[in-house]
């Protein structure tokens, strides 16, 4: 199967929705997988990421947005079982050099790794990832999710539409 | 107390003089001050370019950039002092929370300088460099409260002690300048947004546009832009041909809603001092944002209001500076709580220990 081919695409109504689906994505995450958040300033990709964050840590684990520390570190439990979430922002940064000297790598070793506006960072992200595209609906709660990933992440889109 | 520092030379003369040094951020800086408050000197990366208030505009976000620079600006610090590296008595440097590669530079090269000039070397919490600049400016007592406003953090703290500090709120997901900014590059308005987003606001309506204030009216003391932010995004949407009248309305409109939360938080975090204390807590404001004249107007409005002091430090201690980070090493050179030369930079490191 080709990689990163348009898996899925289906509205999120509001807010449960988004919970709904970073919750499912949460129980299919392994260490080394990366998940790329892209879409609008305000569309959504933080929530996105702190819902998913919060399954895996507690329901009130302050996730603030990454935007001026780049990354934030998580260390959440799954079946009891570590499991290292890096929160990861790159809105700020304006040339692949500065990724190198950021520690992304070392980060997408390590755990899962979501990252917003992961353009730049492309070059040295593997070829499994899943790539989320949020965008804005007619309603103010109203989103659009595009899903894009290699056969690695159907099981996940099965999940969903299930 | 950390064991090596048995040998080093920690006799207290007058004036004490402590090294500062910051490179958490996207700055790279240094200064010297003395414990007789004065701030001998103040040097910040950027001021070579042009002025930013909000600070993180211009990312120099690699640990390379503070190493070519950290040298220089040490150099500078202490030739603009007026002294020499043998007049010092300790180095501070900021030890977190912060980027990884940036602390370890300015921490590293800290160490080197204390180790080699045989005097105590201080990790300090760059929060706490905020934290305690009003007693540098100000020569304020503790308690107090403190709200502390950046592109990076938004927080209310009671500061009880150097070291004590209790958390009262904290932002749910966007920092107060990461708003500004944000909605600045969203209307088109050139770098840097949050100071261009306020001038901007001037001749723009503030009552055109009921944009939400989230939070507003709970008990807490808590912040949550995310909402206010989708909210502008979706007025800009609805918009089509947005006019500059349109633009400095949304401007003014977004930084009345701000400044509505910003009041609501900190009225109940005012209330809440005054329950627990049973008098008036000074109110200080610090950090970049606390450089925007409408927040900070509102903010001298409501402190008149409950009958309290309010104290802004001036905006070049209020940004990201070495100037805090060398009083927060005053402060602690005092209390005799120096650090190891094993200390390892923290990325994450909260004030709050209650």
């Amino acid at each position: 199967m080709i990689d990163n081919q348009l898996i899925d695409k289906f509205p999120l109504k509001g807010e449960q929705d988004t919970h709904r689906i970073a919750s499912l994505l949460s129980a299919e995450v392994e260490p080394g997988d990366v998940i790329c958040l892209n879409g609008d300033l305000g569309v959504g990709k933080t929530s996105f990421a702190r819902a998913f964050i919060r399954t895996l840590t507690a329901d009130d684990e302050p996730v603030p947005s990454p935007t001026y520390t780049l990354i934030q570190h998580y260390h959440a439990k799954r079946n009891k079982v570590g499991l290292e979430i890096f929160h990861i922002d790159l809105y700020r940064i304006s040339c692949h050099s500065e990724i190198e000297e950021l520690g992304l790598e070392d980060a997408l070793g390590i755990g899962v790794s979501l990252i917003e506006w992961p353009k730049l960072s492309i070059p040295s992200l593997p070829q499994h990832r899943l790539e989320i595209y949020l965008q804005f609906g007619k309603g103010v709660s109203e989103r659009y999710m595009d899903l894009f990933g290699s056969s690695r992440w159907l099981s996940l889109a099965h999940s969903i539409e299930g | 107390m950390a064991e090596e520092n048995v040998n080093l030379k920690t006799e207290t003369r007058s004036p004490l003089l402590v090294l500062g040094i910051e490179s958490s951020c996207d700055e790279t800086a240094a200064s010297v001050v003395s414990n007789d408050f004065r701030v001998l000197s103040n040097i910040v990366g950027s001021q070579f370019e042009h002025h930013q208030p909000y600070g993180g505009v211009v990312p120099e976000l690699a640990a390379r950039a503070h190493a070519q620079t950290i040298d220089i600006i040490v150099s500078r610090a202490i030739t603009e002092a007026g002294i020499s590296f043998g007049d010092l008595n300790a180095v501070a440097a900021t030890g977190g929370p912060g980027l990884i590669g940036g602390v370890l530079v300015g921490a590293t090269f800290g160490k080197a300088l204390a180790l080699a000039n045989q005097i105590p070397f201080l990790a300090v919490n760059h929060l706490e460099g905020h934290a305690l600049t009003a007693r540098l400016t100000d020569q304020l007592d503790f308690p107090y409260l403190l709200l502390l406003v950046s592109g990076g953090h938004s927080q209310i703290l009671i500061v009880k002690d150097v070291g004590s500090y209790k958390l009262l709120g904290t932002t749910l997901d966007d920092a107060v300048g990461e708003a500004f900014d944000k909605i600045a590059k969203l209307l088109g308005i050139e770098m840097p947004g949050g100071p261009n987003l306020e001038k901007l606001a001037l001749r723009g309506d503030p009552k055109k546009y009921r944009f939400p204030r989230p939070l507003l009216g709970r008990p807490d003391c808590n912040f949550s832009l995310s909402g206010l932010k989708t909210a502008v995004r979706y007025k800009i949407n609805q918009l089509c041909n947005i006019s500059s009248q349109d633009k400095a309305d949304i401007s003014a409109s977004f930084q009345k809603a701000v400044c509505d939360v910003i009041v609501d938080r900190c009225a109940n975090a005012i209330d809440k001092c005054q329950l627990d204390f049973r008098k008036n807590l000074s109110f200080v404001a610090a950090g970049g944002v606390a450089a925007n004249k409408s927040i900070r107007t509102a903010l001298q409005t409501l402190s008149y209001q409950k009958g309290i002091k309010f104290i802004a430090p001036p905006i070049s201690l209020c940004t990201d500076n070495a100037a805090m980070i060398a009083w927060a090493g005053v402060e602690r050179f005092n209390k005799g709580d120096f650090d190891g030369f094993d200390f390892l930079p923290k990325p994450r490191w909260p004030l709050d220990n209650s």
